[in-house]
């Protein structure tokens, strides 16, 4: 794989952005000879790709309109088309032809029939349909890349006068990134699969504490960035991208989105395979790769959560996980221009790309667990730290805020009040125990409570915030609240489960936390006993 | 100028002329350097401007031709 960079300007600076391609620079200004000479470098065995970098506005010379334009540009298409005709083996990479706006003259060109820009406009026309028609030719849209960095940014007179350099290194590397992604994207080299997380990612806020009609999904704000983000997603999957959810949430919750919120631009079937529960992220993923019958190597995971993301990157390399834009209001854009051409670039696209979603959903069928992945060696280098507070008066509006807040891991789901949590911080036959956490993605502050009543050795709360679940920190206060039961004495305690439609999470968490079921309600309410001397 | 200012430019220009910083002491130019040509002046200029933000016109581009010139320009910036 070697190729030959042809060019009208000096394009010398491009080379080594290039790299690991083998890139070698034609002679100066030699791009026609190289095109129409059959005994040229890029006619020659030793190039199997070739790259045409036109300067539009060296080309265009003298010209002040249309009519005025020596028959280089045409003449160019010309001995491109004949070029890719008599090379049917070699790949061609050819930019469009685009204007400098230092080149525009007043308001009349606007409208005047031969101005340059009617002229670039009639030229990019006849070259897209040579793109059409010819199989080994590539294009590059050079007006796409200076309307979104500007042509201030990307531009350098100085340059251009010092030693026919047109572009500011910023430019160099956008070009060879455009020219290398519009090459994968030839090769059918683009991930096929993209995952999903929902709180956050789809849609703001996290729809287990908001309900499916209070995650911020509007017209408006916040709302409208994920509901644009959804509308991005929605056309992706009109080029054949596969959509899949992973998301911790309870399925009720979920479904509850997807039947009721009228703002979702995304429907179910929108998505090849759906993974909603508690299970590590990581064997989710493989799940659905082996649903698909599809290479991890061809799946992208979008995440908010940077630990979510660091667990997948770190169980499955093959899996592609971008960062997450720090501003809601980035996704969009974002995801347009860093995502889609870097992971999801399509040379062209098919009928059967429009279908591809149906398609699999038919295909997908549930598989068991594919694979354990080693949870406990990820959970090790998170390098957790929990400090544990108990009945400290400074955590007192954070506690009574999660016995209001949280749903999902909540084993008896008592809301209580700023009064309330101060009377059991103050009374000595109550403590209450605030989980602190951080790991070293940063802090999340008290995600975790425990309400004790040490007279009757009763666990009154017990709740996690679910942006820890699934780290095992949730022993840490069942511990801790051991500890203080022993210190009063108590030889045994009694744990309580009060089933929710939220909190099946929860619903065996004694059973596998060493107590012994002792009498279950007819309201599906349960009572533990541990023996703890 | 400064000792950083002289450490930051040779590996600059090491790396735009893909030559090893050994080659290159506070005294080098152009004049010293062959692959330093005026090809490779322009690499360093257009990397220059790139990392330190620095906006170069012409007169610059054709001063700036040494380790010194260079380190200086960092120096006041």
């Amino acid at each position: 794989m070697k190729t030959l960079l042809l060019s009208n300007i000096n394009m010398q600076p491009l080379v080594p952005l290039l790299k690991p391609a083998e890139v070698v620079c034609g002679e100066y200004n030699s791009i026609l000879m190289d095109l129409v000479d059959p005994n040229s470098a890029a006619a020659s065995d030793a190039f199997d790709r070739v790259l045409c970098l036109f300067d539009t506005d060296a080309l265009l010379g003298d010209a002040v309109f249309g009519e005025d334009v020596p028959d280089q540009c045409e003449t160019l298409i010309s001995a491109l088309e004949r070029f890719c005709a008599r090379n049917p083996g070699k790949i061609v990479v050819a930019s469009t032809f685009c204007v400098g706006t230092s080149r525009w003259l007043t308001f009349a060109d606007l409208t005047h029939p031969k101005s340059l820009a009617t002229r670039e406009a009639a030229l990019n026309e006849r070259l897209i349909a040579l793109a059409r028609k010819t199989a080994n030719l590539v294009l590059i849209d050079l007006g796409v890349i200076v309307r979104r960095h500007g042509e201030a940014a990307l531009m350098s007179s100085t340059f251009w006068y010092a030693g026919r350099i047109r572009y500011t290194k910023q430019m160099f590397r956008i070009l060879a990134t455009t020219v290398q992604q519009a090459l994968e994207a030839y090769a059918n080299r683009s991930r096929k699969v993209l995952v999903l997380d929902l709180d956050n990612t789809l849609w703001g806020g996290i729809v287990g504490e908001l309900g499916p009609l209070g995650v911020a999904l509007s017209e408006e704000g916040e709302g409208r960035c994920f509901r644009d983000f959804q509308r991005a997603l929605k056309a992706l999957t009109r080029t054949g991208v596969l959509l899949a959810i992973c998301s911790k949430n309870n399925p009720g919750d979920v479904d509850e989105v997807f039947e009721r919120n009228p703002m979702m631009i995304l429907r179910r079937d929108d998505f090849a395979s759906v993974r909603v529960d508690w299970r590590p992220k990581p064997d989710n993923i493989v799940d659905i790769a082996n649903a698909l019958d599809l290479g991890l190597d061809s799946f992208v995971f979008i995440d908010d959560n940077p630990v979510e993301r660091a667990l997948v990157a770190q169980a499955l390399p093959e899996v592609s996980v971008p960062d997450f834009p720090r501003r809601v209001e980035d996704l969009p854009s974002w995801f347009a221009r860093e995502i889609v051409p870097r992971y999801f670039g399509k040379h062209v696209i098919s009928e059967e790309d429009r279908n591809k979603t149906a398609q699999y959903r038919a295909n997908e069928v549930r598989h068991g667990l594919a694979s354990k992945l080693d949870l406990d060696a990820f959970l090790a280098e998170l390098g957790i730290e929990c400090t544990l507070h108990v009945d400290s008066a400074d955590y007192i509006p954070r506690a009574a805020q999660m016995t209001q807040k949280t749903n999902q891991f909540n084993l008896t789901t008592r809301r209580y009040q700023i009064p309330d949590i101060r009377r059991f911080v103050d009374s000595k036959d109550h403590a209450v125990v605030v989980l602190d956490y951080k790991d070293r993605f940063g802090s999340e502050g008290a995600v975790g409570l425990a309400i004790l009543d040490l007279a009757e050795g009763r666990i009154d709360t017990f709740l996690m915030s679910c942006r820890v679940i699934g780290r095992k920190v949730e022993d840490r206060i069942i511990d801790k609240a051991i500890e203080l039961f022993r210190g009063r004495g108590l030889a045994r305690i009694v744990g309580e489960f009060i089933p929710t439609r939220k909190n099946g999470l929860v619903a065996s968490f004694y059973d596998s936390h060493g107590f012994a079921l002792v009498s279950e309600f007819e309201d599906g309410r349960k009572l533990y006993e541990r023996i703890i001397s | 100028m400064s000792e950083r200012a002289v450490r930051e430019i040779i590996a600059l220009i090491a790396s735009e002329l893909e030559i090893p910083e050994s080659r290159l002491n506070a005294g080098s130019s152009i004049d010293t350097t062959p692959e330093w040509d005026s090809v490779g002046h322009l690499n360093i200029c257009l990397a220059v401007q790139d990392r330190f933000g620095i906006s170069l016109d012409m007169e610059a581009i054709s001063q700036l031709t040494s380790v010194a010139a260079l380190a200086g320009l960092l120096d006041r910036t």
